[in-house]
């Protein structure tokens, strides 16, 4: 189990080396000692303390902790939705640590991509159309969009679904759409919270399959879980509690997820 | 993303929820269409009654004593007057009262106005049958009249009525002619609806030795104020006090009730200016919802790169739309209003390019000003508490 062994981690920088002995070597997303602290009032809770990490190209990270743990603040922070009250986050060579809310939203635009445990489509529009979200954003061209797209959506095996609303398809459908959002705006990181939360186990099973098979292209993913057993999906796993990284370590029985029957992918 | 993205967006946003957009329209488009019809009665009204006072005649200064100065007038005045003052080209005496006015079994109550030949001239209201009376039935105050149009219908005169005898109050008089239709039967006095006599005979008939008007007739409209001011003069010397008398011209009435009828034009164009701007409070509130509603949404399209100037955009675009829409639809709603009151018969309306511009306009800017706010919560709301919202 990834949690198990708590203590820090002596030499990150090295083991994430060795791990991605397929990958590439670069790192796009680097923490040095990243706090976050939230004052109301009085009263100080802090969240997050002294976080320093790491992510290769390439890698598949699990971030994993008990709730309270400060995994999802540390969430945020990587999916630039939040700024650290201390530290440095450097992702895509830029310090976004003190960057204002449009820059923030910038990068999450060009450097992420987000899949949520419920999804997060917009519930009026196609897959298609929630396909082509962030895309819309970066100013593509109506057409290019609607290419990006349908390859997006073919690349998670949802060509025959373009035109269906969210809520006429399945919930692994569902996901799949979402990755596929993720995929059309080719981030430099996946980020998932939590993307098989919310579903069965064959059918979470198979959305792993495809995250797994998409890191297995190159495609970098972090990915924040509860769950050790979908955490033993990925390469390395970072443990969180009470706002520290207390274990980061490779994982060395790793599973490999089927995909089912209903999950082919015709890539 | 460019500005058709975010009408694009804007639009999808509307039609998600047609029936509430277009409820939240119907402000500006009651607002809208009630700017349009009531401005379109004021304007009516001012013409018609513009028009009205051109019909009276041209360069026409009408006299008459000021009330409770105990001042009477009298046929002599006019001739005086006229002798005296320069620039005057006419003068008719004018005295009027209520009649009866019969013919065979027919009898009808209407006002007798005594005049003299000047009358078609002085009044712009020429004879369309027979002819007027002349100097000589004024001198001996014969008892023939000239009718106007209505008089005529409401006796339900057969055949010719010229020749026939009618009678005014008791007195038999034979019709010499038929005035002209002038038109117009709305507001105050309706020109056709008047029995015209010599004013000598009319004195008889109404038992008085009075007139209770002078009109004069200025060689050209410069001088009417000039002419205005010494009739004053002549007059409070005669009478012995200021303000004996009033002096209107033609250009001071078209004045003065220019600007009455524009202060009333105004007023009812405020009063559905207040309505539009109560459409547009309407729009805020239903932004305000909307994006409460939405915050998920929001979320959702901050986490993917959406900045703030994006949902600005998106919700301004959604508000100004509506508004816009609502514009166009009142604008239709306000025609066919104002046409509405018009055939009704009772007003006249004037749609004017102005008003219905202004209406327009002022519904743009209500939509802008009134969705700023909304959409600026929309573009603050924070992505992570957006994102958790249910």
């Amino acid at each position: 189990m990834a949690v198990a062994e708590a203590g820090p981690a002596a030499d990150r920088a090295g083991e994430a080396a060795r791990l991605m002995a397929s990958g590439g070597n670069d790192v796009v997303v680097r923490l040095k000692g990243i706090g976050k602290v939230y004052a109301s009032g009085a009263l100080q809770v802090t969240a997050l303390a002294d976080i320093d990490l790491e992510v290769r190209r390439g890698e598949m990270v699990a971030i994993t902790g008990p709730s309270g743990s400060g995994k999802s603040t540390l969430m945020n922070v990587l999916g630039c939705l939040d700024r650290p009250t201390a530290g440095v986050y450097e992702l895509g060579g830029r310090n976004v640590a003190r960057m204002g809310d449009d820059d923030l939203a910038a990068m999450r635009n060009r450097f992420l991509g987000f899949i949520f445990q419920n999804y997060n489509l917009l519930p009026l529009q196609s897959a298609q159309q929630n396909v082509e979200l962030p895309l819309i954003y970066r100013g593509m061209s109506g057409r290019a969009r609607r290419e990006a797209a349908r390859a997006a959506l073919a690349a998670v095996g949802l060509s025959d679904r373009t035109h269906h609303r969210p809520a006429e398809l399945s919930g692994g459908q569902q996901q799949r759409v979402a990755i596929a959002r993720a995929l059309a705006a080719q981030p430099e990181v996946l980020l998932g919270d939590e993307p098989t939360g919310n579903l069965d186990t064959h059918t979470g099973s198979d959305i792993m399959a495809l995250i797994q098979r998409l890191n297995e292209q190159g495609l970098t993913v972090i990915m924040v879980t509860h769950d050790p057993r979908i955490a033993r999906h990925c390469r390395r796993v970072v443990s969180v509690t009470d706002g520290r990284i207390v274990s980061d370590e490779a994982v060395t029985d790793r599973l490999m997820a089927e995909a089912g029957a209903t999950a082919q992918v015709s890539a | 993303m460019n500005v058709a993205e975010a009408f694009r967006l804007a639009w999808g946003g509307i039609l998600a929820n047609k029936l509430r957009s277009f409820l939240t329209a119907l402000g500006v488009i009651i607002g809208v269409g009630a700017v349009i019809t009531l401005v379109a009665v004021g304007q009516g009204t001012t013409q018609q009654i513009t028009q009205r006072l051109s019909a009276l005649g041209s360069n026409l200064i009408i006299v008459f004593p000021a009330p409770n100065k105990g001042v009477r007038l009298t046929a002599a005045d006019a001739a005086n007057a006229q002798s005296q003052v320069p620039y005057l080209t006419a003068s008719m005496p004018v005295v009027s009262g209520g009649v009866t006015v019969a013919w065979q079994a027919q009898s009808y109550s209407t006002s007798l106005n005594g005049v003299t030949p000047n009358y078609p001239q002085l009044r712009n209201a020429p004879v369309g049958e027979g002819s007027f009376f002349t100097a000589q039935d004024v001198q001996s105050r014969s008892l023939v009249v000239v009718l106007g149009q209505t008089v005529v219908q409401q006796l339900q005169m057969t055949g010719d009525p010229v020749g026939q005898t009618v009678s005014v109050n008791g007195y038999p008089a034979q019709v010499v002619g038929v005035q002209a239709t002038i038109g117009g039967s709305t507001g105050g006095q309706n020109q056709d609806d008047v029995v015209l006599m010599p004013y000598t005979s009319a004195q008889r008939i109404l038992g008085t030795a009075y007139v209770n008007q002078l009109y004069f007739q200025v060689n050209n409209g410069n001088d009417a104020a000039l002419a205005t001011a010494w009739l004053q003069a002549i007059f409070d010397h005669q009478f012995g006090r200021a303000q004996s008398v009033n002096v209107l011209s033609q250009d001071q009435l078209l004045s003065t009730v220019a600007s009455t009828t524009a202060t009333f034009t105004l007023l009812l164009g405020a009063v559905a200016g207040v309505s539009l701007l109560v459409g547009g409070i309407g729009i805020m509130n239903i932004m305000l919802v909307s994006v409460i509603e939405r915050t998920r949404e929001i979320g959702i399209r901050k986490a993917v790169g959406a900045r703030r100037w994006h949902l600005l955009a998106q919700f301004l675009f959604e508000s100004a739309t509506l508004s816009c829409l609502g514009g166009l639809i009142g604008i239709a709603a306000g025609i066919f209003g104002a046409r509405a009151i018009a055939q009704s018969g009772s007003y006249h309306a004037v749609v004017t390019t102005g008003s219905v511009v202004l209406a327009f306009a002022f519904a743009a800017v209500v939509g802008i000003v009134f969705g700023l706010w909304p959409a600026m919560q929309a573009s603050r709301l924070d992505p992570i508490v957006a994102l958790r919202h249910e």
